[in-house]
This record gives C-alpha cells, sequence and structure tokens, in this order.
C-alpha cells in the first residue's frame, strides 16, 4: 500500500503528459496564406496573398490528426483580371471554394508539448485537396515559442486537374510555392 | 540655334519607355511587358493589360489595345503588334546664364512587330528629331528569338542592355554614357533569364547617326533577392575611337506595392590618350510613392563628374516629381529640380519640365 501511494504521483504525471490529449485550433484571421507562381516570358513572379488558414486539430498520444481550410476565394494576386482569371477559369471557386490540408496519423516530435511548442523545420506528410482532388504533399514547417506556425509545401497544378494556367501570354510554371502561417489556439472545450 | 540643338539633344527621347518602378508589382524583368529584354518598345498583350490594370488610374474595357478596343479580338492576326511613342514636353530653365521656356517634340514613332513562335521582328521608324526638317528614318530593328525559356537571341539595330533603362534619358546614366538619343547600334545580344538572375553579353560595332563608331562589348548580370528586388552589375567597354571602360551597379527595390527606389551608379574610366585617363563618375537615384493608381510622386537625384579630378566637371540635379497615367496611353509627368552646372556656375538653377507622352 505504501509503495502504491508512492507511485502514484508519477501514474499522475505520465498521464497528463504522454497520454494527453490536446485540441488545437487555427483561426483565419489570426494568420495568412501565400503563394509564389512564376510566370513566363520574364519569369514573373506571382505573389498571391490570401486568408489563413482555418481549422481543427487533435493531438492524442502524440499523434497529430485533423483538416484546415484555406479560402480560395479571397487570394488575391495583386491584379483584378489576373484573380478573376485565376479563381473562375483555373480555381473554379465557386464549385470548389476551399483547399484543404489533411493531416493523419503524424506523430509529433517526441515530448513537444503545447506549454512548449518549439519545433524548428520539420516535415510532416499530408494530403491537399484542391479543385475537389486530393494528392499527397510534403509540408516543412517551424513552430516558435508563442506557438506561432509557418509551413510550407509545393503543389503541382497538373496534379489537380487545373489546366496550366496561361493569361495574356504569360503562362504559369506548374509548380506553385505555398507557405502559411497561423498560430496554434487551444481549443475551448 | 545653338541652344535649340542643345536642348533637343537633351530631350530628345530613343526608344526609352520602360516602366522600372512596376518592381513594386513583381516585374524584376522588362520581357514580360516588353518584346525588347531591355524593356521598352513594343508592349507584349500582357504588358498592356498591365497598363490598364495597374498602371492607369481609369480604363475601359479594350482600352489598352493599340485600336482601343475597336477592332475584335478574331479580326486582328495575334501575330501582328503595333506600338510607338509621342512625347512632346514643355521645358523651363532658369540660372546665372539664361532663362529659357520651349515647348519640344521629343519623339515620334511607330513600331510594328510580327511574332512566330518565339519569334520577333520588330522594325521602328521615327523622325529624326535632331535635323529640323525631321526627316523619317529607322532608327531601331531586330529580330529576337527566344532559343528556350531563358535563352534568347537579339540580332539588329538597337541599343544594347546596360544599367537601367529609364525613360528620363537625360540622366547620367544615360545620354551622357552614350544610351541616350540616337543610340541604337548594329548590336548581337544573348540574353539568359531565370527566375531568380539574368545575364546579357552583346558586341556592336558599325556607327551610331551621329557618325562616331559604335565598336564595344557589354555584358550585364541581374540578381532578385526576393519578389520585389532586382540588383546588378553592368560592364561596358568601347573598343572604338573613344575607348573607356564603364562598370555600373544598379538596382530596382518595391518596399512595397507603393514604394520603390530605381538607382544606377557607373564608374567610367576614358582613354583621352595612348598614356592619359580619365576617371568620371555617373548616378542617379529615384525614390518614388504611388499616392492613388496611376499618380506617383518621386523625388530625384542626378550627379555627374566626368573628371573626379576635377570639381568644375560636376553636375548635379536634384528635385521633385509628379507622374500621372490618367488612362491607358497616356503619361502625364511634371518636374521641378534644382540643377548646378559647375562649368557654367557656382549657383544652382531651376530646371522643370512637363512631358506628355502618348504610347499607342
Amino acid at each position: 500500500m505504501k509503495n502504491i501511494k508512492f507511485l502514484m504521483p508519477i501514474v499522475l504525471l505520465l498521464s497528463s503528459s504522454v497520454f494527453a490529449s490536446t485540441e488545437l485550433s487555427l483561426e483565419a484571421p489570426k494568420g495568412k496564406t501565400e503563394f509564389l507562381a512564376v510566370g513566363n516570358p520574364g519569369f514573373l513572379k506571382i505573389h498571391g496573398k490570401g486568408k489563413g488558414p482555418q481549422g481543427q486539430l487533435k493531438i492524442d498520444n502524440e499523434i497529430l490528426k485533423g483538416e484546415i481550410e484555406i479560402d480560395l476565394t479571397k487570394l488575391d494576386t495583386g491584379m483584378s483580371l489576373r484573380n478573376t482569371h485565376m479563381k473562375d477559369k483555373y480555381l473554379e471557386v465557386k464549385t470548389y471554394p476551399k483547399a484543404k490540408l489533411i493531416i493523419d496519423n503524424y506523430k509529433m516530435p517526441t515530448g513537444w508539448n503545447i506549454e512548449k511548442p518549439s519545433i524548428k523545420s520539420q516535415k510532416m506528410p499530408a494530403v491537399i485537396e484542391i479543385h475537389g482532388q486530393k494528392k499527397p504533399v510534403e509540408v516543412t514547417y517551424n513552430v516558435d515559442s508563442k506557438r506561432k506556425i509557418k509551413a510550407e509545401f509545393e503543389v503541382t497544378i497538373s496534379d489537380f486537374g487545373i489546366e496550366i494556367p496561361s493569361f495574356m501570354g504569360v503562362t504559369v510554371a506548374d509548380k506553385v510555392n505555398v507557405k502559411i502561417q497561423s498560430e496554434l489556439l487551444q481549443a475551448k472545450n | 540655334m545653338k541652344i535649340f540643338l542643345i536642348l533637343t539633344l537633351l530631350f530628345s527621347a530613343a526608344v526609352c519607355n520602360a516602366f522600372p518602378q512596376m518592381i513594386r508589382h513583381g516585374y524584376t524583368s522588362c520581357n514580360t511587358c516588353h518584346y525588347s529584354p531591355r524593356g521598352g518598345g513594343l508592349m507584349t498583350d500582357y504588358g498592356r493589360a498591365i497598363s490598364k490594370e495597374l498602371l492607369s488610374t481609369w480604363s475601359y474595357e479594350g482600352e489598352e489595345t493599340w485600336h482601343y478596343g475597336f477592332l475584335k479580338k478574331e479580326d486582328m492576326p495575334s501575330w501582328i503588334k503595333v506600338g510607338g511613342d509621342f512625347r512632346s514636353l514643355q521645358l523651363h530653365s532658369k540660372d546665372d546664364v539664361a532663362t529659357i521656356g520651349r515647348f519640344i517634340r521629343m519623339q515620334e514613332q511607330v513600331e510594328l512587330g510580327f511574332t512566330y513562335k518565339g519569334t520577333t521582328l520588330s522594325v521602328t521608324a521615327g523622325s529624326d528629331t535632331l535635323k529640323e526638317s525631321r526627316p523619317w528614318y529607322l532608327p531601331a530593328f531586330y529580330v529576337i528569338s527566344n532559343l528556350t525559356q531563358e535563352l534568347s537571341v537579339r540580332v539588329g539595330r538597337f541599343v544594347p542592355r546596360f544599367g537601367i533603362n529609364t525613360p528620363e534619358h537625360i540622366f547620367s546614366t544615360r545620354g551622357p554614357l552614350g544610351f541616350g538619343i540616337q543610340s541604337e547600334r548594329d548590336t548581337v545580344e544573348v540574353s539568359y533569364i531565370n527566375s531568380g538572375w539574368d545575364a546579357s553579353v552583346a558586341v556592336s560595332a558599325g556607327e551610331l547617326r551621329n557618325g562616331s563608331e559604335a565598336d564595344a562589348f557589354y555584358s550585364q548580370l541581374n540578381y532578385s533577392f526576393g519578389t520585389k528586388d532586382r540588383w546588378g552589375m553592368s560592364f561596358e567597354k568601347k573598343t572604338a575611337d573613344d575607348r573607356a571602360t564603364s562598370v555600373g551597379v544598379h538596382g530596382l527595390m518595391g518596399f512595397t506595392e507603393k514604394l520603390y527606389l530605381v538607382t544606377d551608379t557607373v564608374l567610367r574610366r576614358s582613354e583621352t590618350s595612348s598614356t592619359d585617363t580619365l576617371s568620371g563618375l555617373y548616378h542617379f537615384a529615384q525614390l518614388g510613392y504611388e499616392l492613388h493608381k496611376g499618380l506617383l510622386v518621386m523625388v530625384l537625384e542626378d550627379i555627374r563628374k566626368d573628371d573626379l579630378s576635377a570639381d568644375s566637371t560636376t553636375e548635379s540635379m536634384y528635385g521633385l516629381g509628379v507622374t500621372f497615367y490618367p488612362r491607358p496611353h497616356v503619361e502625364l509627368q511634371a518636374v521641378w529640380t534644382r540643377r548646378l552646372n559647375l562649368a557654367q556656375s557656382t549657383n544652382e538653377g531651376d530646371y522643370a519640365w512637363f512631358l506628355i507622352h502618348y504610347y499607342l
């Protein structure tokens, strides 16, 4: 009995850290989405900006799951006619208004918890859904001590059944780099 | 008459109408909007779209085309391109030496282009603004072929890439260095343009329109650290009678979508005789801000010192300006500067102009 009493605090401590369940959320106003595409001729750098990602994530026993959404209707490349072409002709945002990043069974770095959130340059497999089609992507991400997250991945436009964008003789390269920034918020129960 | 010629030389424009301030929108390379890798001249369809979408305050659908949208797209063969530049300027200059007010027709040029599978033939016809009779001739013509997405070769009579091709060719790094009025020369130029950097080499031969020899070698290297900047170096080795070597550094920086900096500095060493050399410095900088779409204000400085060892060769200019692009095809510019020419006076004078530029 004396031994059991002695072990109880250890068991409690373990259960709160190793077997903890953490629910996290990302809110659009707390972040931003950017993409960089290259157009030719001239290797024009098309820099698009949009709202931050939004979604719910859950970490159970160090395993991360969840979905975050990016609002494609708010993307802005700094040129209205180009925006119209991008959204209406290529992304078809009326039918597919959001892109989804789906994370399933990603093992968080050992020892990670929301109180000590810093993670430097880790890679995470995920699935991105754009234009109604899902493809695997490798996301490179960082989290700082203030729970600010920066993630980056590359998509190949033609993989998603999207015609290679061309506007007034400028054709966009197939590979597009996507960056998202947000803040990990602890979901309210 | 002498003053007229000097003013005409100062203000007669060559094919210089690039807009380097578009760096603030991420346009690090000229040939997204122009067929020439140096910028200026014939515009691509995308360049025309930009002139409506980003450059001008007001516009209607199709106004950016050379036919103002009167022709339907299917009525016009896509392989024919039309352009042109007409510039006039009212000049005001007041210093110890003279007070001058004059209207100058600087540039009257039309340009025709024919494109086929990555190759473009461009021919420019314009009036010789240095002659009172203003006869028309062909100042520039070239064939540019894009061998790959990155590599192009241009052959013809044109101005090779050197420094920044600003429209204000009176600036030290343009006209005084031989890249201003009627500076087209027989040239072969190879350009390689990649996503982060670009480079070009060129050789020229023959004569400029004024009869001076044009034998020279040129190279330029540019690098972009981000999406709205470009920094580079230019090199020129003139092997003609007026032997000289010029090395320049230049930069385009879009701090935001409204604030930009354009700067160019060149050091030239000229061989004045078989044993003597002369070193000169040429610099300009322009810091601008877009107050409203199509309306920009700027501060500018320009410094020229033909002989670094002699202060009397110093000319400088600094001032303020406003540029307004009310509609596609139209550029209005008002600039007021204080100008110092130590060869003439130790006192500064006023130097101002109002420019009307119509581009077809």
